[in-house]
């Protein structure tokens, strides 16, 4: 499924936050987005999930407005952050919750938990925890699960892998991947971390400002060079 | 300095408030509501002691009127329930500030005792001393009188403190208030010969003819109050600060019974574990529970409510307190994570639907504990299922309209510091006319057609607004997705 972005703007006062004359994110494709902090990452996927109201323009998800159509929620799955879990519940009850919302069973949900059992590291499914009472890092995970659980053909993950320890970000940019290829799913993620970034993306797209200055094809990690470029990163 | 700044903060922290703007309608409403009270204390206190003259020739009015104001102390210190906020709640900012920890509680203790609210009851007290004191004891009398009832708000405003932090903590803390005054009322009722029931009679022509014991007295419990509501503010400070929460939970509830109503069902079980593993709803959805029991008990077992008024006000608020004290805040718990909420679809209605379902289930509490009342003849069966089904027909549909405007944020577990939980003057509002539009109409349907038309009709409004719950649950839905980008902004920016 893909997503399209047609004159988008968002400004919060003076500020523009997203500027995005059109963008197309095919069927298949994974796509990060990068740029320095206020960039306007957040908010695009914001305006994505429909969390937030455009002030001009559009965003289409299979052909879907987001905002007049809750048809897309079905097949999309998210995590941008905390308030995307309920802390009072345990990571267990927290994913049969997510589950039962896109009508799984819970022979259907353990069966998915168990493809994520490397990446929990036999922290997560603790019966007896609240979400609020797990670290950061952990809570991330559980988000980033939630997500996937339904199987999404369009996954939108903000900052993946922060506040993830080394092995789980590498762990999770593998999962991304296989994800992909065996799903065909469109995977949409942004990060301030360009390794990871250029190692997993067919696509990325640079922010300044709110608008995409460069939407840079990444083969072999073509990619890479012009980021270092524009950040500034010296060896 | 620091004073002054803090002071600044405070101003603009009122100021710049999210619900400022929203709420310059209802807060209209509210400051009318208070001048009318205040113009109402002010004619009792005008003519008060006349009729106390009137009636007992012999003595002076003020005497009766201090013998009585241990009364009025009470009911001074737990209607500061209903307005008196802790002032610790927004110490957490300056915690880390080179700022010594003493010095800033010591700043809100002050700004507490210097609350324009213990002048409330000047409105009362002003008329009261020039009529009943001033001929007396001339002007030294009225300022003597009033300066010493101002100290003894600032006891109350610092027992209340202390009161209130204890019973944050602990429920049981409740027994303190409860034993100073319904000690000394229940003494002063059951043995009126003695001498405690003159304490007040006493203290209050102390202060009038300006004995310095008496002068003394009041400002060695109010040094004292203050000193004890310093060290324990920071104790709970430290403690709130200190506080890592890695509690597990000893028992899992799966409420697999639930299962059967699908969506709906699952989020009926979110609204049980919502109130049942955090403090602030947990707190709050107790002490619903508490009043609920109480006002039945009084309902059944007590006669000292049993005008038509009182005992129709009584019987809603039996049925109406715990939705009322939890849907008042329909969404602001939930604003911690709407985000994922809402990113699934129609999601939102099912929510909705399941807190209905949920709160109106409850009411068969209420509607057992009224049995009682209903044996002893104090209320009919009508009476008792008009009342519920008016809860879960009229009173719920307008309750969840605050679902389509509330938009703040409330923590889920932070009891001691943290941002303000208190209601805004809106929801105030619509407590006050949920509590009292079912009376005028109940008052007004039984003058017109009898009490028993007059409540079968009532019960028919109420059974067709039940029914119709799912029509007006969609309406609000649809409502509430109109206003879903406004709404989510705020309850983002108030996390």
């Amino acid at each position: 499924m893909n997503i399209t972005i047609n004159h988008l703007q968002k400004a919060f006062g003076r500020k523009i936050a997203v500027d995005i004359e059109n963008y197309f994110i095919p069927k298949g494709e994974i796509v990060g987005l990068v740029g320095n902090n206020g960039a306007g990452k957040t908010t695009l996927f914001r305006l994505i999930l429909d969390l937030l109201k455009a002030d001009q323009g559009y965003v289409e998800i299979a052909g879907i407005r987001v905002s007049q159509s809750e048809e897309w929620k079905k097949f999309v799955g998210a995590y941008i952050d905390n308030s995307f879990l309920i802390n009072y519940l345990t990571p267990t009850e927290f994913f049969y919750f997510v589950g039962r919302m896109y009508g799984l069973n819970k022979e259907y949900i353990d069966k998915r938990l168990k493809l994520f059992e490397r990446f929990m590291n036999g922290e997560i499914l603790d019966e007896k925890k609240l979400i609020r009472n797990f670290s950061a890092g952990n809570q991330q995970k559980i988000g980033i699960i939630a997500a996937m659980l339904h199987q999404p053909a369009i996954l939108i993950l903000d900052e993946p892998f922060n506040f993830l320890d080394p092995s789980s970000q590498s762990f999770i940019k593998h999962l991304l991947q296989n994800y992909n290829k065996e799903t065909g799913a469109t995977i949409l993620i942004s990060s301030h971390n360009l390794n990871h970034t250029t190692d997993i993306c067919h696509r990325i797209a640079l922010l300044e400002n709110g608008r995409i200055i460069s939407d840079l094809i990444n083969e072999d990690h073509s990619a890479e060079q012009e980021l270092e470029n524009y950040f500034n990163i010296k060896e | 300095m620091l004073y002054w700044e803090l002071r600044r903060h405070q101003k603009l922290a009122n100021k710049r408030h999210p619900m400022f703007d929203k709420n310059r309608f209802a807060k209209i409403f509210t400051y009318l509501f208070v001048g009318i009270w205040m113009v109402y204390l002010l004619f009792i206190g005008l003519f008060l002691p006349t009729i106390l003259q009137t009636t007992y020739p012999g003595i002076a009015p003020y005497h009766l009127f201090n013998q009585g104001l241990f009364y009025f102390l009470a009911l001074d210190f737990f209607l500061r329930f209903l307005f008196q906020k802790i002032p610790v709640q927004e110490i957490k900012p300056y915690i880390l500030f080179p700022i010594k920890r003493k010095q800033l509680i010591r700043f809100f203790l002050i700004r507490s005792g210097l609350s324009l609210y213990n002048l409330f009851w000047f409105a009362l007290l002003i008329p009261l001393a020039f009529t009943g004191i001033f001929k007396y004891h001339g002007i030294t009398g009225v300022s003597g009188f009033l300066i010493g009832c101002w100290g003894l708000f600032l006891i109350n405003n610092y027992w209340y403190l202390l009161c209130r932090t204890l019973i944050n903590e602990r429920l049981l803390f409740l027994f303190l208030p409860t034993l100073v005054y319904g000690g000394y009322i229940a003494i002063d009722l059951l043995f009126p010969e003695s001498k405690i029931n003159h304490f007040t009679m006493t203290l209050g022509e102390g202060f009038i003819l300006w004995n310095p014991l008496y002068w003394i007295f009041l400002l060695f419990i109010i040094a004292l109050l203050f000193r004890v509501n310093l060290g324990m503010q920071q104790h709970y400070i430290y403690k709130e600060l200190a506080k890592v929460d890695h509690a597990r939970l000893k028992h899992i509830f799966e409420y697999k019974f639930l299962d059967r109503w699908g969506e709906i069902g699952e989020y009926i079980r979110l609204e049980i574990k919502l109130r049942s593993r955090n403090k602030a709803v947990r707190t709050q959805f107790r002490n619903g529970l508490i009043f609920m029991f109480f006002f039945s008990m009084v309902l059944s077992f007590s006669s000292i409510y049993d005008s038509g008024f009182m005992k129709n006000f009584i019987c809603i608020y039996n049925f109406a307190v715990l939705g009322v004290m939890t849907l008042v805040h329909i969404m602001n718990v939930e604003g911690n994570y709407l985000d994922g909420l809402i990113s699934r679809k129609e999601s939102i209605l099912s929510l909705l639907k399941a807190k209905y379902y949920f709160n109106t289930a409850l009411l068969i509490i209420p509607f057992l504990l009224c049995i009682p009342a209903i044996l002893n003849e104090k209320i009919t069966l009508l009476t008792s299922l008009t009342y519920l089904f008016m809860t879960s027909g009229p009173l719920y549909a307008m309750l969840f309209q605050l679902a389509v405007y509330n938009n703040r944020t409330f923590p889920l577990n932070t009891q001691v510091t943290g941002r303000n939980t208190a209601g805004s003057s809106y929801q105030s509002l619509i407590t006050a006319v949920a509590f009292f539009i079912p009376i005028l109409l109940n008052n007004f349907f039984c003058w017109m057609w009898g009490e028993t038309i007059g409540q079968t009709i009532l019960l028919t409004i109420g059974i067709t607004l039940t029914l119709a719950h799912n029509w007006w649950l969609q309406n609000i839905y649809k409502r509430f997705m109109k206003r879903r980008y406004i709404n989510m902004d705020r309850f983002r920016s108030t996390r």
